[in-house]
């Protein structure tokens, strides 16, 4: 146990990419109580907790065994990012749900209608996620891999200089830029991304 | 005196379920990241 508290999280991350699944154990362990604690302030339900706990560290274990992981000795602000995001959609889900009121009024079908995608919109959705790839793909370099790093690797802007090498405001500035593009490139093929 | 305010939560209490980190210590013994020819990832669960 000692000798696991001498092992930094950048050394366990490593040792897991690199195969040795204990380093996970290790990790967990150090920082559930921490991460656990951080999802219950917010969400103050325990098994809502423990579900956006298991979301987090399944979302960090893809990660890093996709290789995506850039952020060497950041291991816990990495993970409470996640789980801010992943409670951050819980609340938006949540609000999105239609209330259930258990009277003699209440309408099943206000709440069945709402759960999810019927096949038509999942088609749509699945065109508007292609429609967004290939305009990503229309931006320049540089703002291409600013977006990609801030909106689908979570990383803040300060990792994204530090991964870049440019400095925090140059990141910021290369991700509105890439916003501003893909906008203009959404005016001038009339693409329409609403579902 | 009486206590208006129950104890505050014993930090030990506060941490997720033995069930819950054994899952999430099989789910990533169980899984496995291949990397395609078109560098797209494709996830398999080897349980």
């Amino acid at each position: 146990m000692v000798r696991n508290n001498k092992i930094s999280d950048s050394i366990l991350v490593s040792d897991y990419i690199g195969g040795k699944e204990a380093s996970l154990s290790i990790l967990i362990n150090r920082h559930k109580q921490r991460l656990y604690s951080f999802i219950y302030s917010k969400i103050q339900d325990k098994d809502l907790t423990e579900d956006v706990f298991q979301d987090t560290f399944i979302k960090v274990i893809r990660t890093l065994k996709k290789g995506n992981y850039n952020e060497e000795g950041k291991f816990l602000p990495w993970v409470m990012r996640i789980a801010h995001n992943l409670v951050i959609d819980y609340f938006r889900k949540n609000n999105r749900m239609p209330s259930f009121k258990n009277t003699d009024e209440f309408d099943i079908f206000s709440v069945l209608h709402d759960g999810s995608l019927n096949a038509e919109n999942k088609i749509i959705q699945e065109q508007i996620y292609n429609d967004v790839r290939e305009l990503i793909n229309e931006l320049p370099e540089e703002q291409k891999e600013v977006l990609v790093m801030r909106l689908y690797k979570d990383m803040s802007f300060k990792e994204i200089s530090e991964n870049t090498g440019v400095s925090i405001n140059t990141a910021l500035g290369r991700m509105r830029y890439s916003l501003i593009n893909m906008r203009k490139l959404i005016e001038k093929h009339n693409i329409i991304l609403v579902n | 005196m009486m206590k208006l305010y129950p104890k505050e939560t014993s930090s030990i209490q506060k941490q997720p379920k033995k069930e819950t980190i054994q899952f999430l210590i099989n789910f990533s013994k169980s899984l496995r990241i291949v990397e395609t020819k078109s560098k797209d990832f494709i996830e398999l669960n080897l349980n």
